[in-house]
Formats: structure tokens, sequence, C-alpha cells
């Protein structure tokens, strides 16, 4: 069964996101959240909890790596970063995204 | 198509999320978002709504994509693997009290599976073993039920009953012959058989040959065949041995053969075979057809069933009474499959102590499906997070079958082991297993351990499978509030486990407490003897140094007035049998003055010596006791027991009463004059009554096996070395036969019942604290459920008496619960024991009332330590606490 157009659209935004979010900083899930909510003002409504199912599946690409680290507040949380394939997805990926952007803008532009 | 399967392989190689650490991320998310909305303002409870909205459903493709791929299956296997072994190492305790559980009592099931089956079904090393059958005689005069046989009868029943193929025949007490080498007695242990015995048998020699039926009879040369490890030990595995004459005692016999290793029949040790060696014109006498000593074994004729052998049989055993009414006039016979017969008086106590191994089995998985349940609720949020996550049923089940897999696995591996240092430290020899069997630890043991293994899983997973089930149904992430009602069917899952252990451990410790008290019963009867501190050593005169009695006696009045001159040796004395050591010789007698219809029947009698009945401390009731004057010289004199006074002169003074040993006496009959009477010994066990019985003076009746008993003043071992010492001053040539102890005669006598005594004892300390456990654990999960009642109860101003009242009844309820429901299992189960108890009811209400009792103590101190953290609960933080 070939998943639904918008849930692989959906994936692919999300995963493109979360490089992005983590590409200058290791961060864990919650602040990743935090952030993608900051940065798009709470305009992207996904749920929280579609996060790590993103992330599993990035880690398994070999895109982000994990750790357990310590927070400020002394707390365990686990902490996620770009690998070099990541750093080199997030750039492919990020053109791929303006192609298709340019593709579709021109689109609706000529028609 | 090569990166689809590079793709679909990989969670195979890196499985870099574990379910538990997901768990812990998400759990950590919930955390920092509901303490977001706590700084923003909100009370706790609205903040953990909103975060746990923010959350949202979550999406399934995690699941989807797991559960679609191929590979994805061993995949996943291989992580729940993983996950389980990894899981151990953080919960030690826990597993470590599962594996414990499950070793024991899987180790038991193995260890009683394997002598099961050594004994009851696992092939005779026979040729065509299923055609052996045992014969016996009967004889409702003597109370005889399965007897041995007389060898006129056996050697009739061989000639004339065609469907049987061959009758043989051997001794069941083992000869001995002395082997000297290098100047040093060693003494073998003999069996007497006929001719035709290893054929009968299909045994086939290592070197040389068996016998020839001709060589039952005493002929011009003596010839033996050799045990294995006689020959490799002894004989330096020389082949040459065949036909080489060697000396045995006072014989020169000749080697025909040599057995392969392993075959011992009739007894575990034999070294020797040798023909019985009867004289040919024996076949004729009166005593070779009234003298019952040797166990007939028949090969039935091919194409013959039982039923037909014996109708058969029946036939000839009729014709042979009416032939000889003077020996046969109510001897009956019968036969019993071989196997049968070698495991007739081992069938109770195998059946009973398999059917507590069940119960013990079964104990331990209620036990750990308790333990495994606990941990099931406590991982309520995790299973929850990850029915949450997307994970299927099936994979909760899944994980959780693997999880008890592991452990069970494992456990059945560790009980594999302590079954075999079990066998080997407690030894199959404890029930006196014949040699014709053996303990084999092979494919099926194993096989036996896995099917235990995985009926033990199974049968523990299914209460955590039902919980986890229902959670995935009805939990969700909606949080971990336990529903009231989903609560209380867990707390009555797990109670009602508790009330099936302690039923369990009930039927065992009762059936232990049961044969404690046998035991202890059979420690104190008076057995006509103090056994303490007392040496007995066998000894066998050879007749061709001491040919007649005037040497056997000299040299036995010698032996003993030497040891008695030792130190730490008080008194000694000479016994042809040991008491507490079965029967022995048995006879008819006829006492002076009784009409010629009168006889006594199945009398016992022994050699013995007033130094027998001084170093055992049987008292004289009457008369006087044997006096060293009863020499050959002397008119006979016989001492009576008790018994004997009773049951054949109740109303008369049998003292200066004289006896023969014959049925009806003759002019050739020997008359013996009683001349004492004393205590009763007991001669089979404690528990079976003392039969009358006669002892002689050994030096009046010529008795080359004697035990020589020796009252010490300090452990009796210790004179040990005295004894040989005196012994090879006298005659270097003379071995030992045999060394024990009384105090190791007395026991052996118990064996059984110790045996059962023994492992019933740890069964039920075992079950007494796996029912403990199960009991701590049920008021631990009742604690743990209500804590918020209880904080609310505190701050309420409830006391603590009234917060332990609170938990106890909940746990102690479960017990008498179980109690009850034991009782009436106990009444039914310990019913299984009755042959083997002594002085005592398997429904004696003391034992049950006391275990009862000991059971519900052990209850309430389980439920109390949980109970008592529940009175020092800080009521603001049980109420904090979701």
């Amino acid at each position: 069964m070939p998943p639904s157009p918008s849930a692989d659209v959906l994936r692919g935004t999300l995963d493109l996101l979360i490089l992005k979010t983590l590409s200058p900083q290791p961060m864990h899930g919650w602040a990743i959240a935090q952030r993608l909510e900051q940065v798009t003002a709470e305009a992207l409504q996904i749920g929280q909890g579609s996060l790590y199912p993103a992330l599993q599946r990035l880690e398994e690409k070999g895109w982000v790596e994990s750790d357990w680290r310590v927070t400020e507040q002394n707390r365990r949380a686990k902490y996620y970063e770009l690998t070099g394939a990541g750093r080199r997805a997030l750039g492919e990926e990020t053109r791929q995204w303006q192609r298709y952007v340019a593709m579709v803008e021109l689109v609706l532009r000529t028609s | 198509m090569a990166e689809a399967l590079a793709h679909a392989t990989r969670p195979v190689a890196r499985p870099e999320h574990t379910d538990a650490e997901l768990a812990e991320e998400i759990a950590f998310h919930l955390e920092q978002e509901t303490a977001k909305f706590i700084r923003a303002g909100l009370a706790p409870d609205e903040a953990a709504r909103r975060a746990r909205m923010a959350f949202g459903t979550v999406d399934r493709f995690r699941g989807e994509v797991h559960d679609a791929r191929t590979l994805a299956w061993l995949a996943t296997l291989g992580r729940d693997l993983r996950y389980a072994v990894r899981g151990m190492g953080h919960r030690p305790g826990f597993v470590l009290a599962i594996l414990l559980t499950l070793a024991l009592s899987i180790g038991a099931s193995v260890a009683m599976f394997a002598t099961s089956r050594a004994l009851f079904f696992q092939p005779l090393p026979f040729a065509q073993a299923e055609r052996l059958h045992m014969l016996y005689e009967t004889n409702p005069e003597f109370g005889w039920t399965d007897a041995q046989a007389a060898p006129a009868n056996v050697l009739d029943w061989r000639e004339r009953v065609r469907a049987f193929e061959d009758v043989g025949a051997y001794l069941e007490f083992e000869n001995r012959a002395t082997y000297v080498q290098d100047g040093e007695p060693h003494l073998l242990k003999v069996a007497a058989v006929t001719g035709n015995f290893f054929d009968i048998l299909g045994a086939r020699p290592l070197l040389g040959r068996g016998f020839r039926w001709e060589e039952t009879w005493r002929g011009a040369s003596n010839v033996a065949v050799l045990s294995h490890a006689r020959w490799t030990a002894t004989f330096a595995s020389d082949t040459a041995i065949i036909g080489r004459s060697v000396r045995f005692g006072d014989t020169m016999v000749e080697i025909v053969g040599v057995m392969p290793r392993g075959f011992a029949f009739p007894f575990g040790g034999t070294d020797l075979w040798m023909p019985m060696g009867w004289a040919a014109e024996d076949r004729a006498q009166v005593w070779f057809r009234r003298a019952h000593f040797v166990r007939p074994i028949a090969k039935l004729a091919a194409g013959i069933t039982a039923a037909q052998a014996d109708a058969a049989f029946q036939v000839e055993v009729a014709r042979l009474r009416q032939e000889f009414p003077e020996t046969n006039r109510v001897m009956g016979a019968g036969m019993m499959p071989l196997r049968g017969f070698l495991v007739r008086t081992l069938r109770t106590p195998v059946l009973i102590l398999a059917g507590a191994v069940a119960v013990l089995l079964l104990l331990a998985c209620a036990n750990v499906a308790n333990l495994a349940l606990l941990r099931a609720l406590g991982r309520q949020h995790e299973i929850a997070l990850r029915s949450a996550l997307g994970a299927g049923r099936a994979r909760i089940v899944s994980m959780l079958l693997i999880e008890h897999a592991v452990l069970a696995l494992l456990g059945a591996a560790l009980g594999v082991a302590v079954a075999w240092v079990a066998l080997r430290l407690l030894g199959f020899s404890e029930f006196g297993v014949p040699a014709a069997t053996a303990v084999a630890f092979d494919s099926r043991v194993g096989l036996f351990a896995l099917v235990a293994a995985v009926g033990c899983a199974l049968s523990f997973s299914a209460a955590p499978v039902l919980l986890a089930l229902r959670q995935g149904r009805d939990a969700q992430l909606q949080g971990s509030e336990r529903g009231a009602a989903g609560g209380k069917r867990n707390a009555r899952l797990i109670g009602g486990l508790v009330a099936l252990e302690v039923a369990l451990a009930l039927v065992l410790v009762v059936g232990a407490g049961l044969m404690a008290k046998t035991a202890l019963r059979l420690r104190r009867v008076d057995v006509g003897f103090r056994s303490e501190q007392v040496l007995a050593v066998e000894l066998t005169v050879p007749a061709s140094r001491y040919p007649a009695l005037p040497q056997v006696t000299a040299f036995y009045d010698r032996l003993l007035a030497e040891l008695e001159a030792r130190p730490g040796i008080v008194r000694a004395g000479t016994v042809a049998n040991l008491p507490l050591t079965g029967p022995g010789w048995s006879s008819q007698f006829q006492a002076e003055g009784w009409p010629a219809d009168r006889a006594g029947l199945n009398i016992l009698h022994r050699r013995a010596d007033l130094g027998y009945f001084e170093a055992l401390g049987t008292p004289l009731v009457r008369g006087r006791h044997l006096a060293p004057s009863d020499r050959a010289d002397a008119p006979p004199a016989v001492v009576i027991n008790e018994t004997f006074a009773r049951e054949f002169f109740p109303d008369e003074d049998p003292i200066g009463r004289r006896i023969a040993y014959d049925r009806v006496a003759t002019a050739n009959s020997t008359w013996r004059e009683i001349v004492g009477i004393v205590r009763d010994q007991a001669q089979v066990s404690p528990a079976e009554p003392a039969r009358a019985e006669v002892f002689e003076s050994r030096a009046q009746d010529v008795g080359r096996n004697m035990w020589v008993v020796l009252r010490t003043d300090q452990t009796p071992m210790s004179v040990l070395p005295s004894v040989r010492e005196v012994l090879r001053a006298l005659d270097p040539l003379l071995p030992i036969a045999t060394v024990r102890t009384l105090d190791e005669v007395r026991a052996a006598s118990m064996a059984r019942e110790n045996t059962v005594l023994g492992l019933l004892t740890a069964f039920g300390g075992l079950a007494v604290v796996l029912a403990a456990v199960g009991a701590y654990a049920v008021a631990a999960q009742s604690v743990r459920q209500r804590t918020r009642e209880i904080g609310i109860r505190i701050a309420l101003g409830a006391s603590s008496g009234d917060v332990l009242r609170l938990v106890l009844i909940r746990g102690v309820a479960f017990v008498a619960l179980g109690l009850a429901a034991g009782l009436a299992l106990t009444l039914v189960a310990t019913r299984a024991l009755d042959s083997l108890l002594y002085g005592v009811e398997s429904t004696d209400t003391g034992t049950i009332a006391a275990v009862a009792a000991l059971l519900l103590v052990v209850g309430v101190v389980a439920c109390w330590i949980p109970a008592r953290w529940a009175t020092r609960l800080d009521p603001v933080r049980a109420l904090k606490l979701e």
C-alpha cells in the first residue's frame, strides 16, 4: 500500500525541518519541538509526538546520531546531532526543496 | 533492489532505538512540556493535560514501517532478544529470583523424569527383555507373596513348562570370594547363577564364553566369568586371562569369560559370576524342594503371551503340589515381568516424589507468573507508551513472551545442571535402584527440560499478557490513572495466584511434616538394642583353614578376647545376621510334647553368642543368656525372643522346653533346649513388628559367615585399625568383607522413608519461600496501588495501626483462602503417602494444623513488610504521586 501523498510530503518536510534545526548544534527532542514552534510562530501544527518517529527514521538513515547527555537542569535527555551524511543530505534536500518550490511556483505562475 | 535489501536489513544491524529508551525520551519530553505550562501559570493537572494534547496522537507509521518489512520480523526478534537480555542486567534481583525458582523446580522435575524413565521406561539392557519374567513362589501358610523358590521346583518348571523357552536362577544374596594379590586379601562379590543365566538374558561376554547348562552342577573343574571392572582393576585387562586358573579362596577356578562394561546383574558391583555348583544328587533330596533360596527367571517361548505362559505354568505348579505333598502342599507360584519385579518396591516412593515435583513446578510457575505480573504492572506506563507509539498488540505480546522464554530457557538450562548434580550427590542408590537400570542424561532428558521450559514460559506469561492486552486496549497515553476496575482485576489475579501458591505449599509441607513425624516415630521405636557406638565387621572363615567347629570356635574365641583387650572396645560378640537387615534364614519347628500335627512355621533363627547380646545391650527377660559354656560338648541351648514365647507358649513357661527345626520330629532331629528369653530385636525395619526368632550358640553350630560386633566407648569407626591389626596377627589372609556401624544399619533400614522425607522437606521449604514471596507481592501491589488512598487516610488522621490493618487484611485474606483450598487438596493428596507412614495418619490433624499455622504466620510476616512501608508514607508525597 503506497503511503498517502500528504503523509509523504509531510514526512519529507518534517525531516528537512529537523535537519535544519539541528544544523547549528545538537539538541534534545523537546528543544527541537520548541525551536520549530518558535521559528514557524506556531503556524506549523504538527503533533510533537510525530517528531520522535521522524528522529528515529533519520537515525536509521544515518543522518543524525543520538547520545544521552545531562541537561542544564541535571536531567538525562537524548541529544541528537547531525552526522556528515546528515549535513550533505541537508544540502541536497534543501536544493531539492528549492527546486520543487521553484517548479511549483513556475507552474502556478504560468497557468 | 540492492538498496531495498540494505534498507530492509538495516534494523537488524543497527537497532538504534530501543523501546525503553524511547519511553524515557518521551517521558522527558512530556515533563519539559508540562513544566513549561506550569511556568506559564497553569495548574499542574491542566499543564500535564495540555502537554499531552500538544504531543498529540502519534501517527502510526513507525509501527507500519517496521511491521511491513520482509525481514522486519527477524529484526524485531533480534531486538527483542537483545532487549530481553539487556533488561535482565537492569533488574538483577527480579531475574535472579525467577532463575533460582525455575532452576530448582525444573531441576527437580528433570531429576525425577530421568529417574522415573530409568526405572520404568528405559529398555533393560537385555535381549528381548519383554520376554523375561521373574518367577516366585507363594505360600498362604507362611504369608509368602513373592518368595524365592526351591531349586528342585525351578528345575521341574524348566523341564515341564513348554511355554517357557528356558528357566534359570540366581542367588539373591551375594557370595564372597577371597582373591590374594601380592599378599593382600581382596574380597570379591560373587553372583551364583545357573548355567543358562547369560543365555536367558541374551548377554554375550566380551571375551571368552558364558556358562553352559551342565556347569550348573558341580563338576571336575570350577569356572567363573569376570566383570569388566574387576578384569580391568585386578587383572590389568589381560586378554590372556581366558582359560587361566586363578585361586579364589580355597579353590582353583578357570576364568572362561569377561563380561562387557556395564553388565551388572543381579547386583551392582558384581565382580564374578560362578555357577551354582549343586551336586547332581541334591536334586533328589527333600531339602532341595524345601529350602527356598533361588530367584528364578524365565524367558517366554517365542509367540507366547504372558497370560498363556502363566496358565501353562499354573498347571505344572498344581501337578507338583500333588506329586510332592510333603513340601509343596500349599505352595503356589506366580510370574511378573522382569522390570516390574526389579522396581516393585520403588514404584510408590518414586510416584510420590514425582507428584511432589509436579506440585512444586506448578507452584514455581504461579510464583513466576506473580512476579512477572507485578513487573508488568510496574511497566504499565512503558507498555502504554508502546501501544501509543503504534506497537501492535502482537508486538507487545511477543515481546513479553520472548522475555519469558529467555528466562525459562535459562532456568531450564540451569535446572538440567541442578538435576545432574543432584542425581550424583543424592545418588540413585538411595532408592536401592536395581543394577540393571541406570540414569541417562540424553536427548530425551534435554527434550523434557525444553518442554518444561516452554510450558513454564507459556503458563507464567498468560497473566502479564492478558494485562498488557487490556492496557493496550484501554490505556493508550491517556495517562497512568489506573482504572479502579482494572486495578481490582489485577489485585484479584495476583491474589488468586497467591492463594494457589499457598494451597500447593500446604500440600507439600504437610507431606514433609507427615514424613518427619514418621521418621521421628521410627527413630523412637525401641528396636531391642542400642545402636550407638557399635561397629560391625563381616568375616568369612574359609573351610580350608578352618575345617570344622573346633577350629572356627577357637578362632572366634581368640579374636573376641584379643579385641576386648584393645582400648576403646568395651565388649565384642558375633552374630550371623545383623538386626534390621532383613529376616535372614527361616525354618519350621516342632516342640517336644506337641501333637504330631502341630508345628511352628516360618520362625527366624540366627547364630550368636553372649557377647552379641551384651555388646548390643539387648536385655534378658527371663532365664539365662547363651553362655561360653554352651559348647559342642554341652547339650544344644537356644535363646528365644519375646514374640516367640508369646506366639508359641502363651500359657506356659517355655524355659526348659526343647525344640527341633523339623516340621515333624524324627529320630535324627536335633533337640535344643530353650534356656532364656531375650527382648525382641527388630529384624526388618523399626516399622515392622518383630517375628518369632531363635538364637543358637555359635559354639554349637558352624557359622562361617559372621558379623563381629563391637561396643566401643568412642566413635565406632575409630577402633577399625585395631580390628585390622588383630586380624592380621591372627590370620593375614582373612579379608574384612563389610564394615558398618549399627547407626548406619539403623538409618539404612529407614532409607526409603528418609529419602522421601529429605526430598519432601527440600520441596516443602522451597514451597514456603515461594508462597512467602507471593504473599509479599500481593501486599506490595496493594500498597502501590492504593498509595493515594492511604495518603488521604493518613492525612485524615488514620493511625498506623489502621493502615497496617488495611494492607494486611487484603494479603492475609488471600493466604487464608489458599489455606482453605489447600486443606481440601491436602486431604486427598497425602493419602498417597499412606504406605510410607508409620505411627501417624495421613489426615493427622496436628501436622495439618501446625503447617497451616506456619504458613499463616509466614503469610502475615510477608504481608507485614510492605504494610510497614505504607504506615511510613509521607501523605504529602503520596498525594502528589500519580
